[in-house]
Formats: C-alpha cells, structure tokens, sequence
C-alpha cells in the first residue's frame, strides 16, 4: 500500500467526474491517484456507480411525462409557494425526504390541510373503525384481541380501490378478506394514484387486521406519514407511536421518531418537538435527519 | 432556466411541467441507480424526488445550476426510501428482479447479466453498509462530482464535517474492497 497524503485532490476529483479537467490538471489527479489508495477506492466506486444500467429505456419519456403532468397538476392545486421561514435547503431538501419522502417536506411548510381536525378531536384511527364481524373469514394472522377489526367491513369499506376490492366477490361478508400483502398492495395503489386517504385507511386497516405481519411496520410508519399530510396530527402521532412502542429498534424508527418531530412542528408544540427531535438524535446519530434535526433545534433552542 | 424556477414557484402548473420534463431524465437516472434496481417502485420514488424538487425551490438560491439541485433532491430521496423498498421487497410480489425491463431479455447474455447483476448488488451492499450521511456525500461527490463546498452549502454543514463524512466514506470503502476479494474482482481493483 501507498503512503496516504495528507489531503486528497477533492476539487480535481470533482472537476474529473464533470468532465472538465484540463490536461495539466488530469496528470495532477492522475499523480494523486499513484498515492492515494483512499481516492483510488472512490475511483473504483465511480466506476461502479457508472456502469451499473440505470434501465433507461425510450417508454421514460412517457412515463417522465406522465409523473412531470401529475406533480405540476398537484403543485397547481397547491398554489404559489412561499419560501420557508426558518430552514435552508439542507433541511428542506432533509425533511422532505424523509419518511415516504418528499411532500413530507411540503406538509410541514404548509400544505394544504384536508382536515381542520385538531389534537383533541382527532381520536386515533383505530377507535374509529368499526368493530370485527364475527361471520368474516378469519385473517391468516392472528387477530388483535385489543383491536379486533377486520374482515369484510374492512374490506366493504375500502371497496373501490383496485378491481379486486370493486368486484362483487369481495365486498361480501362471505368472501375472503384480502390478505396482508393484497392491503398492502393496494395501499401503494391508492398512494401512487395520490388518493392518500385510501391508502391511509388501507395501511391501518392492514395493521389492525394483520398486526404481525412483516407488512404492518412499513404500513404503520405509512400511515403516520400520510396522516400527517392530511393535517390529522393526533392520528398520525398515535401511529408513530405505535410503532415506536412495539418496535423500539426497528428498521423504521428513525422515520418513525422524525415523523413525530415534524407533526409537533405542525401543532406548534414546542417542547414536545424539541423532544423529539433529542430523541432521535440520541438514537440515530448519522441519519440522514441529522442534519435538519440539528438546524431545527438550534432554531428552537435560540 | 431561472425565469421557470420563478414561475413554478408562482405555482405555474404549464412551467412546472416544462422544467419536471426538462430535469426528469437526470433525476430518474439518480434515482435508478441509487436505489439499484428495477421495479416500478422506481415510479413512486421519482415522484416523490419531483414533489421534493417542486418544494424546495423556492428555497433555491441559485448557487447551482437547476439541473445539479434537482440531482441532489433525487439522491436524497433515493437514499431515503432504500431502507424502505428494501424490506418492502422482501415479500412484496414486485421484487426487484421480477420487474426487468422487456428488453433485458434479449440484449445481455445470461453471463453478462449476471455480471451486471453482481456490479448492481455490489453497489446496493456498498450505500447500505455505510452510514445514511456518509453514504450520501459518497454519491453526491464521487459519482456526481459535486464538490465539498457545494455538498456543504447544500447541507448547511462546515465544508470540513463533509470532508470528514467523505474520509470516512472512503476509508470504509477501501477496507471494504480489501477485504473483499469477491469485490475486488467486480471493481476491477488492481487490474
């Protein structure tokens, strides 16, 4: 191995990557490249990242299309937008990647409200659906005694969203209620379709009808994001809690704990959002929240 | 570009799609190749980078050209949703290798796909093995060659908290291509 130098040639690094370095400035990085094992490892990386097919294929330009005419409808129902008060980019560009990404972002800087639920009148989903039908086939997982709700109500209810749920089979007591992994499914649909409250109502109802399933993590943490879209604060706090309580370690609880952060934000509670912002800096340090929940608490704590 | 920038900030729903159409082949691109596969789960996750876009720009400062910002969103995003779509794809029916496009079938060979399958794996095990901020400065800098300053200015951190971030980015990478003969030979390493 190579004696490492002190410093490595970032700006040619840089500079090579966007095509633009000159003859002169090639043999220096070429010359830093002879000694550096530590950029010749980030060479090979780029090498890596380059040919790895990125599938590009000639239906992108429908489909760029199609999302590009989706987005600009939504960001026009919006309306203008107004630049954030108090975040710079780093933390805009953070938050709004953060847990089922981006319009996590736009939820916090005031994205319209479907609701004007406030904390108080927003009990948590679950109290609202309707009690398990004792008829309906039984679920493959094991019913939650606590919650017990399922079935064909479940099913009846969020009827609608995919051919499956909208055929007669399926909104009668007597079919056989979708499995996890159809919910599931049909969630993304309703949430790709932007039709958020039925993938909101999907997720949970997922999570109710198969708490043990590998699918209600990920519901959960979905719904508690969607939720808070939807400006039902108390909900989506109730769901990140939830998961938070059963799975304090789990692949998700850092956007878990940002998710409860951000909502704090949007019921302007202070202390408990500076709470939440400690607690998942002390438990995930190097997330990628990081950096906004930083900015974010030096704004608070000012 | 600018003058677009401002009008989709005004909420211009023509120029939001004109500047989503002109900043959409690259933030796909980003956006396939940080998440390392194929699965129409890439649909959600480039959405969910041109939402982000459309959101942050009225935080834009014009420091960087439209196109470099717009990559960034879509890096972050993609960094963002991998630990997501990773457990999703561990029982979802829409697993990554089950949703190749048409026409892989009929252009590489079976060892060639392999090959190209393992350099894929490869680079999804590298981004997850760092951690999510180290990960992030590796991508923007070493494949999309932003520089540190900018990477800084971006993330509102000190140029030397991402030189740091970089360093140990590379250091975990070296160590891991060292001990790793396997990948060694996929990176070409040496050769």
């Amino acid at each position: 191995m190579s004696a490492q130098p002190s410093r490595c040639r970032e700006d040619l690094f840089a500079r090579s990557r966007r095509g633009q370095l000159s003859a002169v400035e090639q043999r220096a990085l070429d010359a830093h490249l002879a000694v550096c094992d530590l950029c010749r490892a980030a060479g090979a990386f780029a090498a890596l990242y380059d040919a790895v097919p990125d599938h590009a294929s000639a239906a992108d330009d429908v489909l760029i299309a199609r999302l590009a005419d989706r987005v600009a409808g939504r960001a026009a129902a919006v309306g203008p937008r107004r630049r954030p008060r108090a975040l710079a980019i780093a933390a805009g560009v953070a938050l709004l990647v953060a847990a089922g990404g981006a319009a996590a972002w736009v939820s916090v800087h005031g994205f319209p409200s479907r609701s004007d639920e406030s904390p108080a009148a927003a009990p948590p989903r679950e109290t609202q659906r309707p009690r398990a039908v004792a008829e309906v086939a039984p679920a493959p997982a094991p019913p939650n005694e606590e919650k017990p709700a399922t079935g064909a109500r479940v099913a009846t209810r969020h009827a609608g969203v995919s051919e499956r749920a909208r055929s007669p089979r399926t909104s009668l007591a007597t079919a056989a209620a979708p499995t996890a992994a159809e919910l599931f499914a049909d969630a993304n649909a309703a949430r790709r379709a932007l039709d958020l409250k039925k993938a909101t109502d999907l997720y949970l109802a997922l999570d109710v009808q198969f708490p043990e399933s590998a699918e209600a993590p990920v519901a959960l943490v979905s719904a508690g994001d969607l939720l808070s879209r939807l400006g039902k604060s108390a909900a989506a706090l109730h769901a990140f809690d939830r998961y938070l309580n059963r799975w304090p370690d789990g692949p998700l609880a850092p956007e878990a704990l940002f998710g409860r952060a951000r909502t704090f934000r949007q019921l302007a509670h202070r202390e408990d959002e500076i709470d939440a912002w400690r607690r998942l800096l002390r438990a995930f340090p190097g997330s990628v929240y990081e950096s906004a929940g930083r900015q974010r608490l030096g704004e608070l704590l000012r | 570009m600018v003058a677009l920038v401002r009008r989709v900030v005004a909420g211009d729903r023509k120029a939001t799609r004109s500047l989503l159409a002109a900043v959409g082949p690259a933030m796909l691109r980003a956006v396939r190749k940080v998440l390392a596969r194929s699965t129409h789960e890439i649909e959600d996750v480039a959405q969910e980078a041109m939402e982000a876009l459309v959101a942050a720009l009225p935080s834009f400062r014009g420091e960087c050209p439209v196109l470099h910002f717009a990559r960034r969103v879509a890096v972050l995003t993609a960094l963002a949703n991998r630990r997501r779509l990773d457990l999703r794809a561990q029982w979802a029916a829409d697993a990554p290798d089950q949703a190749e496009p048409e026409g892989v079938a009929t252009g590489p060979s079976p060892a060639e796909a392999l090959f190209l399958r393992g350099r894929r794996d490869a680079l999804q095990a590298l981004l997850d093995e760092l951690p999510a901020n180290q990960a992030e400065v590796l991508v923007l800098h070493v494949a999309l060659g932003f520089t540190v300053d900018e990477i800084a200015g971006a993330a509102g951190r000190p140029a030397e908290t991402i030189r740091s971030r970089l360093r140990l980015a590379k250091q975990a990478l070296r160590d891991r291509i060292q001990a790793s003969p396997e990948l060694s030979e996929i990176l070409e390493v040496g050769r």
